[in-house]
């Protein structure tokens, strides 16, 4: 064929091929990449949500009351258990999750799933259990990235898992398809129609690519156990000499059927602090007030990179430690670090901060490619007025999910304000409400004309955000004067957040309202064939 | 031949070609990255948990790669035969491993 | 130090845009061979800053980081300071 290998064609066709391979992996699942992504950037303020979405709680000031305080409850209402489980909140939590394990009756099948609402309580700041309304707070849109809703969470994880790997692709190939990488970074031209869509895309995704591919590819690996099983085929015949050498658990003890009171928690608290190096996380008592007890605990992954943090076990009744987790192998670490990566918890106030504003860039970067597909099919329509069906479908699917799924997030926080306090099942109802409006959302966007669609949904969304605080403000004690007062930054940040995000629409929906596209200026020729809209600038 | 059946035969010669990629991408892809994190988890120096962890990590890499392969190959079917003999290898040193005990 | 990183990184930033063709016009007519190497030079030192400051685990992620606030602020303000 004698083509010159590395340079010329070659390397041109390479290019376009990598370009061709970017467009449609990031198009196929680049709805379910944006809610993913828009809902994990969310989650990275969690617990601040936690606490927003239960305005009656007070702030956490002693983190160990609570705990002594949980302890205190579980021993009234599970004296008996299985086993007891105590998050140690810090002082932005709402509150400390506690769950329990009911003792199995001889005959009786154990209650499966998490979260059965008879064997939790939320357990505040001052101790005792809250009568918060009933709510998921902002865990919802930490599960809803990976879980989805509506689906068991094998399927959902799947199609996540597969999202990741499209999108890692896309990443890979968005980078492989520059030929000058900073030039296209750094330049951004206004008003240039399909020119300043790729330059935006180009921005968003170059400014925090270091975040975009380690947030893509590690969480394919919070997900490897499920996606990519295989070198546990190949080396064990019982995959759970595997996770016992991952996941290390101290030693299973039968019950001794002896009532005995359990020891003291505080001490074992700084004990373990010192002996773990850091804070204790997680408060774990296997056979409660009983001969047999055990008492674990683990250190927080606040406190450190790698999301495998060590644990130490106690004996319940005399409190001398029992068990220690071995150190963990380099593989076991570096995974754990790629873990702890993507959930972020290791980071402070400001590093929170810089997650949350990647994740925003990320989600700019998934949209704005959305957006880019149409703009550039659009000029090179063969008839404007009558655009392929195919065409029709990416414009009306990118308003319902890039206006759409936002709008469904603020929906699910005005459910969490409006719906009735003492409503039967009110957790899912706000849920419920979410998926309702986002469906009709949704609908609308289907058969309204998509310019005025999305100038009227991205002012909706502004709007809804806007309204958020000002609610706060009138109908709640934690309106934003209140918690500057009282310096409580947690809620004051996150109103802010709300009425900053709510600006940033409303300048994005006055933008689409002032946009007037420019005449067409050529009339519809026969395009060059090897014209390349990708190819970067001029 | 006329030039109308040409331009058809040209299209369907591109569907073929594009659904060749597709497999080799796809299917493809996952299969030669399972197949080398068999292989790898097997060969790679160090204990068992460090082995197989690390092949995994690895894996997601080979998966990326191979899609983009499938695309950059000079043709759908050099992309599909290419990859099918990258993932034999991978199979064939993981089965001999295996067949040959030591690990599991 | 973290500011000494800050620094460092803007700069990096800085030197890189000013080296591509869409931003040479900033600064007088000169050989701009050199502004790339030290751009680059730029940024090892702004990730030798953060790991100083920050410790061998959180020093890189906080410098690159860092890198990614610097080349924000550097596209913002090149390109909206234009005309």
């Amino acid at each position: 064929m004698g083509v010159d290998r590395f340079r010329g064609t070659d390397m041109k066709g390479f290019r376009q091929s990598q370009s061709t391979l970017h467009t449609w992996s990031g198009l196929l699942l680049g709805w379910i990449l944006f809610a993913v992504f828009v809902a994990g950037t969310a989650a990275y303020w969690r617990e601040a949500l936690n606490r927003w979405t239960r305005p009656e709680l007070a702030q956490i000031e002693q983190p160990e009351r609570v705990v002594s305080g949980a302890v205190a409850y579980l021993t009234k209402r599970a004296p008996d258990a299985q086993s007891w489980f105590i998050p140690v909140p810090t002082t932005e939590s709402a509150g400390s999750q506690v769950f329990w394990q009911p003792q199995v009756e001889k005959g009786e099948e154990r209650r499966r799933g998490r979260g059965r609402r008879d064997t939790q309580a939320l357990i505040g700041a001052d101790g005792q259990a809250v009568t918060a309304r009933e709510t998921r707070g902002g865990d919802f849109f930490y599960r809803f990235h990976f879980d989805l809703h509506y689906m068991p969470v094998f399927w959902a994880r799947w199609i996540v898992g597969i999202a990741a790997m499209f999108m890692l692709v896309a990443i890979l190939t968005g980078i492989v398809t520059h030929k000058k990488i900073f030039r296209d970074f750094f330049t951004l031209r206004r008003g240039k129609g399909q020119r300043s869509w790729l330059d935006g895309h180009n921005a968003s995704a170059v400014l925090a690519l270091p975040f975009h591919l380690m947030i893509t590819y590690t969480g394919l690996v919070t997900l490897m156990a499920m996606l990519m099983p295989w070198a546990v085929v190949a080396n064990y015949t019982d995959e759970t000499k595997l996770f016992a050498a991952v996941f290390p658990q101290a030693p299973v003890v039968e019950r001794a059927e002896r009532v005995v009171p359990l020891t003291p928690i505080a001490p074992l608290l700084r004990d373990a602090e010192r002996e773990l190096g850091g804070p204790v996380g997680y408060v774990g008592v296997t056979n409660p007030n009983d001969a047999a007890a055990r008492i674990t605990m683990t250190r927080a992954g606040t406190s450190m990179l790698s999301a495998r943090t060590p644990s130490i076990a106690y004996d319940g009744v005399t409190g001398r430690e029992v068990w220690r987790a071995p150190a963990p192998d380099g593989a076991t670490v570096t995974q754990g670090a790629m873990v702890g990566l993507h959930a972020g918890r290791f980071g402070d106030f400001g590093i929170r901060w810089l997650y949350f504003l990647c994740g925003i860039a990320g989600s700019i970067m998934v949209a704005s490619g959305l957006v880019l597909w149409t703009v550039k099919r659009r000029e090179r329509l063969p008839d404007p007025a009558r655009p392929p069906f195919g065409f029709r479908m990416v414009e009306r699917l990118n308003i319902g999910f890039v206006a759409g799924f936002p709008i469904a997030m603020t929906l699910y926080l005005w459910a969490n304000r409006l719906l009735p306090l003492g409503m039967e099942r009110r957790a899912d109802g706000e849920i419920n409400a979410m998926f309702v409006g986002w469906g009709i959302v949704f609908a609308y966007a289907l058969v309204r004309q998509p310019n005025r669609a999305w100038v009227e949904l991205l002012g909706l969304l502004a709007g809804l955000l806007l309204a958020l605080p000002l609610y706060n403000l009138v109908a709640l004690p934690t309106g934003l004067v209140a918690t500057i007062l009282r310096g409580d930054w947690v809620l004051a940040g996150a109103d802010l957040t709300l009425a900053g995000l709510g600006a940033g629409f409303a300048f994005a929906a006055w933008r689409v309202h002032r946009f007037r596209p420019k005449a067409r200026r050529r009339a519809v020729r026969e395009m060059p064939v090897s014209s390349n809209a990708w190819a970067p600038a001029e | 031949m006329t030039s109308a059946d040409r331009a058809t035969d040209v299209r369907w010669r591109r569907h073929g070609d594009n659904l060749l990629r597709l497999i080799a991408a796809v299917p493809g892809g996952y299969a030669v990255a399972s197949l080398w994190a068999m292989a790898l988890a097997r060969i790679l120096p160090g204990d068992r948990v460090a082995a197989t962890i690390t092949a995994t990590l690895i894996a997601f890499v080979v998966c990326a790669v191979a899609v983009m392969w499938a695309y950059a190959a000079r043709s759908g079917w050099r992309a599909l035969w290419t990859l099918t003999i990258a993932g034999g290898i991978g199979g064939a040193i993981a089965w001999a491993s295996i067949a040959s005990g030591g690990r599991i | 130090m973290i500011l000494l990183a800050l620094i460092a990184a803007v700069a990096a930033l800085s030197l890189l845009a000013l080296a591509t063709d869409r931003h040479r016009d900033r600064l007088r007519p000169h050989n701009r061979r050199w502004l790339r190497p030290a751009g680059w030079a730029m940024v090892v030192a702004a990730l030798a800053a953060a790991i100083v400051g920050w410790g061998p685990v959180y020093g890189p992620i906080g410098g690159i980081g860092l890198l990614m606030l610097a080349a924000g602020a550097n596209l913002l303000v090149l390109n909206l300071t234009r005309r």
